[in-house]
């Protein structure tokens, strides 16, 4: 039986693209576009990833992430929105969420986490991420670049930022510009995830 | 002590030599005997013994001289004797009464044995049964031979006294029949008497004459002692004592003791005396006791006051003094106790009194304490009281200055601070503006000196946060006090009140914390005044504010939303074109499948665009430029706007305006917005041949517009929630409209909502407008 990823959007336009985008590869989609229906008609350890988004009337995706935790711990889920902040991200990844991504998104990535999270079903381990790569990048990481890391993950605006280390504005995005890359993530929601899975405990 | 020993001898025979020679003619030596059974008897017993003493004793002559009792006691007292030799009984008397003391106790001879003790034994004739033990002779006749006679009378007398029986009561009879004792004897056997008293050896005696015959005479309660003695009815006493008297030289007495003793029962003299001679002085305390308790002899006296007797006759008196006695002695008990007790109770009581004493001396203290303590209140109380007196007027005062609403704001400043300056009697008042680095003065009263110092001395101080004062001391001003108070306004302190005063009037440096809150109060006061100026200019500053941030609350808002709204669509788009080129650099050649990824893609592009298009109108409605504007005007711009649109789809647009005058203030484009929001949603609804009413109504207050439309109006559900966000019936609608209508509304002060009427629904806002008078200020 092949994987079957579920997708909740209650944007039916955006719901059909990632259907069809999934199809690309040959990956069977079911779609929902209302959390509530999906919720009631939910199985247990059928789904191979759970895409969900954030924005939907009713139950959201944050608490749909939640309530489908409850009645299948194991399930990776993605959880997508188009107004990504930090908190937002943090308590995701705290929640036990796959991966947090921001619209719009390049539709390689989105592809490739979603082979990562059927993978992961199977396998517990995540080949991108393992742990002594993560460890090893947040190594290379200069100490103005951890502090400003910690600042971001503290949801601090670059201002404040530079306000707290006594730096300027500009210094802040540079060094912020450098992390991002050395970490290879282009999002604050990728780089919440990292962190976390690094051991790091954003508080919010 | 050898020497001394040696010498005593010689020189007591010195003296014994010199002694003789002296008296070498012959010494008389006399020596008294009792003759109890005559003179002639006597003599012939005796003068044996005072020849042998004679005879041996050189350069003395002892000579016998023989008295009865009585006259032997009053030669012993005339000292007419050197020795005695009497009973025991007479003795003793002259023992105690004339010191004479016994050198040898003489040895009877009694049926051959030799003893020398004797009693007496009271005899009755043999045959007289009744008469067993001495207690037996109560109610007898007795006889016996003297009262004075010691072994005939004295010592039996003891006896009976000792038993309850007094010679004197009771007997039947008591005769004395003197000496010789065989007299006794005789009248025992005869009948005469009961029972007679003779010494003992008396009836061994008349036997061994022949003059009894044995077993004729019994001895009543006849008493064996372990020396042997004859039968006897009393105790034993000692023999006859020969003693000396007081007088007597020792020596001689010496001399006259040691022949006696020498003397051998068989020698002339011995058996002259019918003795068996001399022995050792007895001990005579058992005659003293009997002399005693007879109370006879020596103790004759005693006896007279004998305690028994006393008890015997005067028993009564005896008790009665007794018990008084005894009354005395728990009398006396009780008192001790009582004593004691009230020593005990006096003593407690100073005990208590100097507790007292210090109680007293400590509560005066502490009462004297309280007293100054008290004192130094009321001083305080009425200082006090002087303050808050003036302090009362001087509130008085600054109330009427605050609520006269003839006086204008800088009338009211310099009123007040004249009113601190006079009441407080100082030089001058002044009220400075904090500035960035410098005090400038607003308000003075009072001398124009010392403006300067003042502000240059504030400039020193590094705050001013409450009241200041600096004493005169410190030579800031001019040698003047000084006290500043902040000025508070908007929790700000904009100024400061400042009051200098002279030193002589002192008053200014004693000013009391009362006086000092006054001031605080009036510096206070002086800021709500400052604050009520600003009030109207504030009022409108904060409105602003408060504008400003529900713009920018509503603007963030609207930008989440937009970002939604955008991602979207381009979300979409980017899914199927990404998904395109991933097929198509697959090789797929599926054109159809291609296709619909294509059409699909421009979709989204093409609502992405048209989300865009609303952003500008969004993004215009935000930018806020408040004026005062017709609003018929805005009416007309909108309808014109929409002509075109609303003869397309068939729709009439009526506007019914009761004032064409009516001003607005606030921002001119955003009131169109709303309107323009709310005309395109009612042409939306209204089917094509219907109608749509714009009415404007206006009061004293505010304008209201109402739009009307004929469509289906608004379904029960949905009620406030079109005016949300988002909130959209419309296919291609982003469900800002209502949202974006309400937001603007609001930060004109005004409010909207819908309801539905008979034709459809109507929107209707209200906005507060102001009259000519205020537009044209």
């Amino acid at each position: 039986m092949s994987p079957v990823v579920y997708c909740v959007d209650d944007d039916l336009m955006v719901l059909e693209s990632l259907q069809w985008l999934l199809q690309t590869i040959k990956l069977e989609t079911q779609i929902f576009d209302d959390s509530v229906v999906f919720l009631d008609n939910y199985l247990p350890d059928v789904a191979a990833c759970i895409i969900l988004d954030v924005r939907m009337p009713e139950i959201n995706g944050m608490d749909l992430h939640l309530r489908i935790k409850e009645v299948d711990p194991e399930v990776p889920v993605i959880i997508v929105t188009g107004h990504a902040d930090v908190k937002m991200a943090v308590r995701a990844m705290k929640e036990g969420a796959f991966d947090f991504i921001e619209k719009p998104y390049a539709e390689q990535q989105m592809l490739e986490r979603v082979q990562a999270a059927i993978q992961s079903r199977h396998t517990s381990g995540d080949d991108k991420y393992n742990e002594s790569n993560l460890i090893k990048k947040f190594d290379n990481l200069t100490a103005r670049e951890k502090q400003v890391l910690e600042q971001v993950l503290k949801d601090q605006s670059n201002k404040l930022i530079a306000f707290e280390l006594g730096i300027s504005k500009k210094t802040v995005e540079f060094h912020r510009g450098n992390l991002m890359t050395k970490l290879d993530v282009s999002t604050v929601a990728e780089l919440v995830r990292l962190s976390i899975r690094a051991g790091m405990d954003p508080e919010y | 002590m050898m020497s001394l020993c040696t010498i005593f001898p010689g020189c007591l025979l010195l003296i014994a030599l010199s002694f003789s020679t002296h008296a070498a003619e012959i010494t008389k030596v006399s020596i008294g005997v009792l003759a109890f059974r005559g003179e002639a008897v006597a003599i012939k017993r005796w003068s044996a013994t005072a020849e042998y003493l004679s005879h041996r004793i050189p350069g003395y002559e002892f000579e016998i001289h023989v008295f009865d009792l009585e006259s032997m006691e009053d030669a012993v007292a005339e000292r007419e004797l050197d020795f005695i030799l009497t009973n025991p009984g007479q003795y003793v008397t002259f023992e105690v009464k004339y010191g004479a003391s016994r050198m040898v106790t003489m040895q009877t001879i009694c049926g051959g044995e030799n003893y020398s003790r004797f009693g007496s034994a009271v005899v009755a004739r043999a045959d007289r049964k009744d008469l067993q033990k001495l207690a037996d002779v109560k109610n007898k006749h007795l006889m016996a031979v003297s009262p004075t006679s010691f072994g005939g009378y004295q010592l039996v007398w003891r006896e009976l006294k000792e038993l309850g029986i007094s010679p004197k009561d009771d007997l039947s009879g008591l005769t004395f029949s003197g000496f010789p004792q065989d007299n006794i004897i005789t009248s025992v056997l005869k009948g005469d008497v009961d029972a007679g008293i003779v010494r003992t050896s008396v009836v061994e005696r008349m036997i061994a004459e022949g003059k009894l015959l044995p077993g004729q005479i019994k001895v009543l309660s006849p008493r064996k002692s372990n020396i042997i003695v004859p039968e006897h009815s009393t105790r034993l006493y000692p023999e006859w004592p020969f003693a000396k008297l007081k007088h007597t030289p020792i020596f001689l007495a010496k001399q006259v003791a040691k022949n006696l003793l020498a003397m051998a029962e068989n020698d002339p003299a011995a058996k002259k005396a019918r003795i068996l001679g001399w022995t050792i002085p007895l001990d005579y305390t058992s005659v003293h006791k009997m002399l005693r308790e007879l109370r006879i002899g020596p103790y004759v006296n005693l006896g007279k006051v004998s305690i028994q007797d006393v008890f015997r006759e005067h028993a009564l008196t005896i008790f009665a003094v007794m018990l008084a006695l005894l009354f005395l002695t728990v009398s006396v008990i009780a008192t001790k106790n009582a004593n004691r007790r009230l020593i005990f109770t006096r003593k407690k009581l100073e005990d208590h009194r100097q507790q007292l004493k210090q109680e007293v001396a400590s509560q005066t203290e502490e009462l004297q304490q309280v007293n100054k303590s008290l004192r130094k209140d009321i001083i305080q109380r009425e200082k006090a009281e002087n303050t808050v007196r003036r302090s009362r007027k001087a509130i008085q005062l600054l109330y009427e200055i605050a609520v006269d609403y003839d006086r204008d704001h800088e009338e009211k400043l310099n009123d007040l601070i004249a009113l601190g300056r006079r009441h407080y009697n100082m030089e001058a008042g002044l009220l400075y503006e904090v500035g960035h680095d410098e005090f400038s003065l607003c308000i003075l009263d009072g001398d124009s000196r010392y403006t300067k110092n003042v502000a240059r001395c504030l400039k020193g101080l590094p705050t001013i946060d409450d009241t200041v004062e600096i004493l005169p001391e410190h030579g800031h001003c001019n040698g003047r006090g000084l006290l500043a108070f902040p000025v508070v306004v908007y929790g700000r302190v904009c100024c400061v009140l400042a009051f200098v005063g002279e030193i002589d009037g002192g008053s200014h440096s004693e000013l009391d914390k009362v006086d000092k809150d006054f001031l605080l109060l009036m510096a206070s006061r002086i800021g709500s005044e400052m604050e009520y100026k600003d009030a109207t200019t504030e009022k409108e500053l904060h409105k602003a504010r408060l504008t400003s941030i529900a713009r920018l609350n509503t603007m963030g808002q609207m930008a989440s939303e937009l970002a939604h709204e955008l991602n979207q669509p381009l979300t979409a788009a980017q899914n199927y074109i990404g998904g395109g080129l991933r097929l198509m650099r697959q090789g797929v050649t599926d054109t159809d499948e291609l296709l619909v990824g294509m059409e699909k893609a421009l979709e989204g592009v093409n609502r992405a665009t048209d989300v865009i298009r609303h952003l500008r109108q969004i993004v215009k409605a935000g930018v806020p430029s408040k004026d005062w504007f017709k609003f018929n005007d805005a009416v007309g711009r909108i309808l014109e706007l929409l002509e075109s649109n609303a003869s397309q789809l068939k729709v009439k647009i009526e506007h019914l305006s009761h004032d064409s005058d009516v001003m607005l203030w606030g921002d001119a484009m955003q009131i169109e917005q709303v309107l323009l929001n709310l005309v395109r949603n009612a042409l939306e609804a209204t089917p094509p041949g219907g109608k749509i009413t714009i009415l404007t109504e206006c009061t004293d207050e505010f304008i209201r517009v109402s739009v009307e439309d004929q469509g289906s109006g608004i379904s029960t559900e949905e009620g406030e929630s079109v005016f949300d966000p988002f909130y959209t019936t419309k296919a291609e609608g982003l469900g800002l409209g209502l949202s974006i209508c309400r937001a603007i509304i609001e930060v004109h002060d005004g409010r909207i909502w819908a309801i539905n009427t008979i034709d459809g629904a109507c929107f209707t806002f209200e906005l507060p407008i102001r009259k000519n008078g205020e537009q044209l200020k």
